[in-house]
């Protein structure tokens, strides 16, 4: 991968910036002649006629929304003790449709944490259209959640690939910067969906091709969900454990543990958490690491040598030496490794450095989606950096 | 340096930041007309003031704040088409199979991350410099490219 030349991939052609050159000479000279009152004019009406047009095609539509699907509990495993009837507490329906020439876009199912979120989302193609994408082709489907940008939408095994209906999944992370979408009313943007293919894909005349009669009626078609409240259950519970634990050379003390359905998250404050932030608040390309190696990541080959690779590989080494592990009260034991969220800096006032993580349970599937849920009642202790927390533990025998 | 103040100044403009305009917009999904549409604002903006700067450095950090600030307030206009695939803009032929699907990976990725992808690796930005341009803290630019690496090495091994 090389994202560098990746850009430098894309510019307007010779021919293009003749012609944008032109068009700005003559936007420059009629800007000269033209007065402020005109310019205004011209602006407010453009504005009015793209909104006039977007409503005259668009309607809400709910009740034509034809769609079943299988839904989150299919998707998630609910194999541990009491996980299935809490991930059918935590479901809030959201059964929000927008339909488009003949087609329908549903926001069925969601759940979530003040982490993540996971929203379910069917799309369903006029009746008697067989919707799946070409040979060697996929759909591409974008999501984007304005102010909170957008993380992940998988499209998911289609079950009955002659039918006209296919279904996806949105796993949205919160960040820091935004907080926590539990409660909130937000806006979900899907852009116009797209089949695209490739031929010849595996030679030097590989060519990608988008955009057959199968979606030309919703090309241009922006789906907008307005006012989507995210009102899924708390369900999290929350300890504040106090207790020093050691991490990296010295020690950090835990100060809130959180165990909700689909995730665990630690929050760290003092010691050595400051030795992290001076590392991530340094200049990725002034860190030289102590040896020349090369690591594989994410099945990414990265080469550690005097460049910024080193230095994200050194912050994430870090990261993953505070260990945690949870033990379920029948004797399970998960090991969550991925970071779904995670906040740094220092209290407010004061000169506190102040980390947390929240990590999925890492039951990934083919998509690296995770997939496990669990009951927090059922969690008997977590252990961080070696040291166990107490979260639910079994009664001792008389 | 130029001081911006002639229609004639536009090949200039042209040949110093249409490209890095263009890549702007298509990390935040934006078309190659949005580019040219962006282009022009820019362009009347420096001429608007006769703009002058103390160096080369400060007028291109100028011009992609512009951008940046453009590509924003566009997609937040309802309605719009923004889908242009990355592919489309790229001057070579089809990219080989071993890194074609990372364009488009880019592209999808949070809008913001995108542009801190963009100013960090291409136009080689630093951290404290993305988050001016961006109008954000250094710690959230890190954080940015942190989250855009990470999603980027993931979209791609399960493109390949």
């Amino acid at each position: 991968m090389n994202i560098k030349e990746s850009f430098e991939r894309v510019g307007f052609t010779p021919e293009e910036k003749m012609a944008l050159t032109a068009r700005l000479k003559r936007a420059a000279e009629q800007e000269e002649n033209m007065t402020s009152q005109i310019k205004r004019k011209i602006k407010k009406i453009s504005g009015g006629m793209i909104f006039g047009i977007a409503a005259a095609v668009m309607m809400t539509a709910g009740a034509l929304a034809a769609v079943i699907s299988p839904g989150l509990h299919n998707w998630f495993d609910t194999a541990t003790p009491g996980a299935s009837e809490i991930l059918e507490d935590g479901i809030y329906r959201l059964n929000r449709s927008e339909t488009f020439n003949g087609w329908t876009v549903t926001l069925g199912e969601c759940v979530g944490d003040d982490s993540s979120v996971y929203i379910w989302v069917d799309i369903a193609a006029p009746e008697r259209t067989v919707l799946a994408p070409p040979e060697n082709g996929y759909f591409h489907i974008v999501y984007n959640i304005p102010g909170k940008g957008g993380t992940n939408i998988t499209q998911l095994p289609d079950e009955d690939p002659t039918d006209n209906v296919i279904s996806c999944l949105i796993q949205h992370n919160a960040h820091n910067e935004d907080g926590s979408l539990r409660g909130e009313t937000v806006t979900i943007q899907i852009e116009p969906i797209i089949d695209c293919w490739w031929t010849d894909r595996l030679t030097e005349q590989a060519q990608r091709h988008e955009g057959s009669e199968l979606t030309a009626a919703i090309r241009d078609h922006m789906w907008v969900f307005e006012d989507v409240k995210l009102d899924f259950p708390d369900q999290t519970l929350c300890l504040e454990p106090n207790v020093e634990i050691p991490w990296l050379d010295g020690t950090a003390t835990l100060t809130r543990l959180e165990v909700s359905p689909l995730t665990v998250r630690v929050e760290l404050e003092g010691g050595t958490c400051a030795d992290y932030l001076a590392h991530a608040n340094s200049d990725p390309f002034d860190y030289v690491p102590e040896e020349h190696v090369t690591v594989e990541q994410d099945g990414l080959v990265i080469e550690t040598g005097p460049t910024d690779g080193a230095w994200w590989d050194k912050l994430f080494e870090m990261e993953q030496a505070v260990t945690v592990e949870v033990t379920l009260q029948d004797g399970t034991l998960l090991k969550p490794t991925t970071t779904v969220r995670s906040d740094e800096g220092y209290r407010q006032g004061m000169d506190i450095p102040h980390l947390a993580w929240s990590r999925r349970y890492d039951d990934t599937n083919q998509f690296g989606a995770s997939t496990r849920v669990i009951d927090p009642a059922q969690v008997d202790h977590v252990t961080v950096c070696g040291v166990d927390i107490p979260v639910n533990p079994a009664p001792t025998e008389q | 340096m130029t001081q911006w103040n002639s229609a004639q100044h536009a090949r200039r403009f042209v040949e110093a930041y249409a490209d890095a305009i263009l890549r702007l917009c298509l990390t935040y999904s934006l078309t190659r007309e949005d580019a040219q549409d962006i282009c022009q604002d820019i362009f009347l903006t420096l001429l608007e003031d006769s703009r002058q700067f103390e160096n080369e450095a400060h007028e291109r950090a100028f011009v992609l704040r512009c951008a940046i600030n453009a590509c924003k307030d566009l997609l937040k206009s309802a309605g719009r088409r923004r889908t242009v695939p990355m592919d489309q803009a790229e001057r070579l032929p089809a990219p080989e199979q071993e890194d074609s699907g990372l364009p488009e990976a880019i592209r999808s990725l949070p809008k913001h991350y995108g542009a801190a992808l963009c100013l960090f690796y291409y136009e080689g930005y630093s951290l404290d410099e993305i988050a001016r341009l961006c109008g954000c803290t250094p710690a959230a630019a890190r954080k940015r490219l942190s989250r855009a690496r990470k999603l980027l090495a993931k979209k791609m091994e399960v493109a390949l």
